[in-house]
């Protein structure tokens, strides 16, 4: 498509999208796995790298390659569903607190600055330890994304404030428009790039809080994520055995889904920016 | 005496858009000599390119914008020094002590955190070698007392003072060096009427005590009838016409000046006033030729394909347009 | 009981306006018992300087701010605090506005044509798909462009001038009683003005429209209305026919005001100095008369008390100058 291409002229993009493309490619593999990720001893264990297994086996038993399939899948959809869910809850708060104003506002914006300030972390680590064992990941997802909307919130409802005085505004009431069409048709457009770019961002987050989370042995091990796989080659002692495969292959691969999903989130958020988009408006005709 | 020229002069912004390169030609070879002691008016609309002519004629220039021809040239005791020779500390020494710059909406250069008091003293001390406190205290209040501002907008703060007394101290910052040259862009243009007629009167006084030059950009024609000497007039990044304001007024002869000299609504004249037809043209895709023909109504078939010079028709006044080059059997 | 044809009536408006913080508050009062009518047909100029309240004034009228006091009357009808949903869209309807920016007037991520299709939609004045095409062309014929020219383009593709031409056959396409046209042409290029304030004189002589023309512009308030009423700090300071108001000004304001327009005429160059206010705020809190401090006429009493409405030779005047030599006097 037009949009596509367009996006596919900046650099930043292109790596981006490539890795993805790559690791979602993965993701679909998974769905080929000849191998159950959560049974263990499937095959010879502690192998290093070779032709049978791409990234060796590890000391459970299970071959590296496709559990790592797994686990950006897994990883994903946990961090898709988190950012999903807030920017939804983000939008709705952000829209409606920033339209009103009044009392409204008020009490929204209470309820967000005390999300605000609660420390994440701790919580987190409180929850897992209550329920960790019976933590599905779309769980996780949900509680991730609890606590993620609030920033974003705060920055929709400014964006609304100031175009609430832009003339536009006057001009829309005088065509008639009622206060919904103008939210989503007036204000919407200018809203979108800061969602995109926060899209992304948070679902980064989430992946970091995930690993972060597995790493300290507080989400469901059994359940093969990037966190789960760290966490296992930690605790096996994967360095100082020489199973270097083992510990290395998450770690990159973690990298490169951090740093393409960056790259996406800059350059999709500069091709969206309401200036830009004003720029290119002229260029496109011409 | 001039004191100032360009010689075909020819600045344009080069703009990239996703992988699209585009010349905005804002300044299309411009040739003028502005003198001393005098009112240099520089008259167009909006997008002819007049800010970027002082701009260029400023040597302020930025990327996107790059100078592609020409020359200026300022005369410096005596000798002709082209501004783009110069190095940045020469530059640097130029600017302000022998040229000042008034940009659009100076208000807000004002520093709001400090006293108008100290933006002076901050000024004085970064552009010159007064080393007694004393000494440059006094030469602010005379400064003041000397253009007519009162001594007490030395201790507030910029946004105590409204729009038209801040221009003004902005006007006094750039004068008190007393540079042989002032370009002023639009210095009145985002003020009231009233606020205007004071702004406008501070640079005539400042110009008639200094005897030094002002080159004034803006669209307001009555302001250049108040105040300019000379008007030259800008069209599509070309000077289409150039005379004494007398002349400008009552014997315009290119067909855009006519137009706006009889648009011009006044008071006690309830005549009905026509406006030039069709819209100012795009800077990168102007017309070809003379670039006012789609919109001329003496347009002929020669005016699409030659582009008119500049020509001095009668004393002092210059026009490009083919119905006088013509005439002159040019 | 008001007049047959009087369109719209303005009484006792005010607006105050509360700044500051917990500590310390400042009252400014933008909008400052205001009262004026407006027949039909007729232009009427609204004029002042930035921060005379001349914009707060439309905007009240519009239904943007709620007054402080005061009452709003469109053909009889109070429509302040107007809680009737199908009497404000009628209001909507017959009562439109232009701003002063064209660039801001519309988004600049939708297509222009939009608005046009919606204003249309919106108030009913066709669902039909053709027919609204063909509305639109003809409020965009009578502005001089067409709907082929503007469809399908973004505000960034046009220029001031066509921005705002397109504004007024937006704000035409409803068949408005009465036009608000908050600086129309300020922003646009000088020599495309006219042809923007020759539309205003067209709607009222061919289709009876009304229009409130605000500005600081006198000399285009001279050409193009019948009626004039100066603004200074919120309170109109002198009220009458055009030809009066701006050939014999009686306020010292409407004096100054006029003597500082840069005429373009290189004949008539200004000759004496005026004094300018170093700050605004402190004339809106001034007690008494408001120009009190830059008044050449200024007398004890004006720094104390506020003068009232005085009418003389038919216009009226807030000055003590004529309080003795008035013909009737309105405390």
């Amino acid at each position: 498509m037009n949009l596509l291409k367009d996006l596919l002229r900046d650099g930043k993009f292109k790596f981006g999208f490539i890795t993805l493309c790559i690791l979602l490619f993965l993701v679909i593999l998974s769905f080929f796995s000849p191998y159950n990720p959560t049974i263990w001893n499937v095959v010879p264990r502690d192998l290093p790298p070779s032709i049978k297994h791409i990234f060796g086996t590890n000391s459970q038993g299970q071959d590296i390659f496709w559990q790592i399939t797994f686990a950006i899948r897994n990883s994903l959809i946990i961090a898709s569903i988190a950012a999903l869910f807030s920017r939804i809850i983000a939008i709705i708060i952000g829209l409606v607190a920033g339209y009103r104003g009044g009392r409204m506002d008020r009490v929204l914006m209470s309820i967000n600055d005390s999300f605000l300030v609660l420390p994440l972390f701790p919580i987190l680590i409180l929850i897992s330890t209550l329920i960790k064992g019976r933590l599905s990941f779309v769980s996780l997802g949900l509680i991730l994304g609890v606590f993620g909307w609030s920033w974003d919130a705060r920055v929709i409802r400014s964006q609304i404030l100031s175009l609430r005085e832009r003339e536009f505004t006057f001009t829309a009431v005088l065509s008639g428009s009622k206060t919904l069409h103008l939210v989503f048709k007036e204000y919407l457009p200018f809203v979108i790039p800061i969602i995109f770019s926060t899209i992304i961002n948070n679902m980064s987050w989430a992946i970091g809080m995930e690993i972060t989370l597995a790493i300290l042995g507080l989400s469901n091990l059994e359940i093969p994520t990037l966190g789960t796989m760290l966490h296992w080659a930690i605790s096996y002692q994967a360095m100082l055995l020489g199973l270097w495969w083992w510990l290395l292959t998450p770690v990159v691969i973690s990298v490169f889904l951090f740093v393409s999903l960056y790259l996406l989130s800059v350059s999709i958020s500069e091709y969206l920016d309401p200036r830009t988009r004003i720029q290119r408006i002229g260029i496109v005709k011409e | 005496m001039t004191i100032l020229k360009t010689e075909n002069l020819k600045s344009f912004y080069i703009l990239d858009i996703l992988g699209i390169k585009q010349s905005v030609m804002a300044v299309n070879d411009i040739s003028i000599e502005i003198k001393e002691n005098e009112i240099y008016g520089i008259a167009g609309e909006s997008g002819c390119g007049k800010t970027t002519l002082i701009k260029t004629i400023y040597g302020m220039i930025e990327p996107p914008l790059n100078v592609m021809d020409g020359r200026v040239l300022y005369s410096i005791d005596g000798k002709l020094v082209d501004i783009f020779s110069l190095d940045e500390e020469e530059l640097r020494r130029l600017r302000w002590e022998y040229v000042s710059y008034i940009p659009q909406g100076s208000m807000s250069v004002l520093n709001p955190v400090t006293k108008i008091s100290d933006s002076f003293w901050d000024f004085i001390k970064a552009h010159s070698n007064y080393k007694d406190k004393l000494e440059i205290e006094d030469s602010i209040k005379e400064h003041l007392n000397a253009v007519g501002l009162p001594l007490e907008v030395l201790n507030a703060y910029p946004h105590q003072l409204s729009g038209g007394m801040r221009q003004r101290v902005t006007i006094a910052l750039a004068t008190i060096l007393k540079p042989k040259i002032i370009i002023a862009d639009e210095p009145s243009t985002a003020l009231d009427v009233v606020a205007q007629r004071a702004v406008i009167q501070l640079l005539k006084n400042i110009q008639q005590t200094q005897k030094n030059t002002i080159i004034i950009v803006t669209h307001d024609m009555g302001v250049h009838a108040n105040i300019s000497d000379r008007i030259a007039m800008m069209y599509a990044g070309k000077i289409i016409e150039e005379a004494k304001t007398e002349e400008i007024f009552e014997n315009p002869l290119h067909p855009y000046t006519k137009y706006l000299i009889r648009s011009l609504p006044k008071i006690g004249d309830k005549s009905y006033k026509v406006s030039a037809p069709g819209s100012p043209p795009s800077l990168i895709n102007p017309p070809t030729g003379c670039k006012f023909h789609p919109r001329c109504d003496s347009f002929k078939p020669e005016c699409k394909k030659i582009e008119p010079q500049l020509i001095e028709i009668s004393k002092d006044h210059k026009v490009a347009c083919l119905l006088y080059s013509k005439e002159m059997g040019q | 009981m008001k007049e047959n044809n009087e369109l719209l009536r303005i009484e006792g408006l005010t607006k105050v306006f509360s700044l500051g913080s917990v500590f310390s508050r400042i009252r400014i009062v933008a909008v400052n018992n205001v009262s004026f009518g407006i027949n039909s047909p007729e232009i009427f100029t609204l004029a002042g300087e930035s921060g005379s309240g001349k914009t707060t004034v439309a905007r009240i009228i519009l239904g943007f701010i709620e007054p402080t006091r005061g009452s709003i009357f469109y053909r009889g009808n109070k429509i302040t605090n107007l809680k009737d949903i199908e009497a404000r869209s009628l209001f909507r309807k017959e009562v439109q506005a232009i701003f002063q920016n064209p660039f801001e007037t519309f988004n600049p991520l939708r297509k222009v044509n939009e608005y046009l299709y919606e204003t249309c939609w919106n108030f009913n004045v066709s669902r039909n798909r053709n027919e609204i095409d063909g509305i639109i062309d003809e409020a965009l014929k009578a502005v001089g462009l067409s709907l082929e020219e503007v469809r399908d383009k973004y505000p960034g593709e046009f220029s001031g001038g066509q921005l705002q031409r397109i504004s007024v056959a937006r704000a035409l396409i409803t068949k408005p009683q009465l036009l608000i046209a908050d600086e129309p042409v300020s922003m646009v290029d000088a020599s495309l003005r006219m042809s923007i304030i020759n539309l205003f004189k067209e709607l009222k002589e061919k289709n009876n429209v009304s229009v409130i023309y605000i500005t600081h512009d006198l000399a285009t308030a001279y050409y193009v209305s019948e009626r004039i009423a100066i603004m200074f700090r919120g309170e109109i300071v002198e009220t009458g026919p055009v030809e009066k108001v701006l050939m014999e000004p009686k306020h010292p304001y409407t004096m100054l005001l006029k003597e500082s327009i840069p005429e373009p005429d290189p004949k008539m160059k200004w000759q004496e100095s005026i004094r300018l206010t170093a700050s605004e705020e402190e004339e809106y809190l001034r007690k008494g008369c408001k120009f009190a401090g830059r008044c050449p006429y200024v007398m004890d009493i004006c720094r104390k008390e506020a003068p009232g409405d005085t009418v003389v030779d038919g216009v009226v005047v807030k000055c003590y100058l004529y309080a003795s030599k008035s013909e009737k006097t309105i405390a």
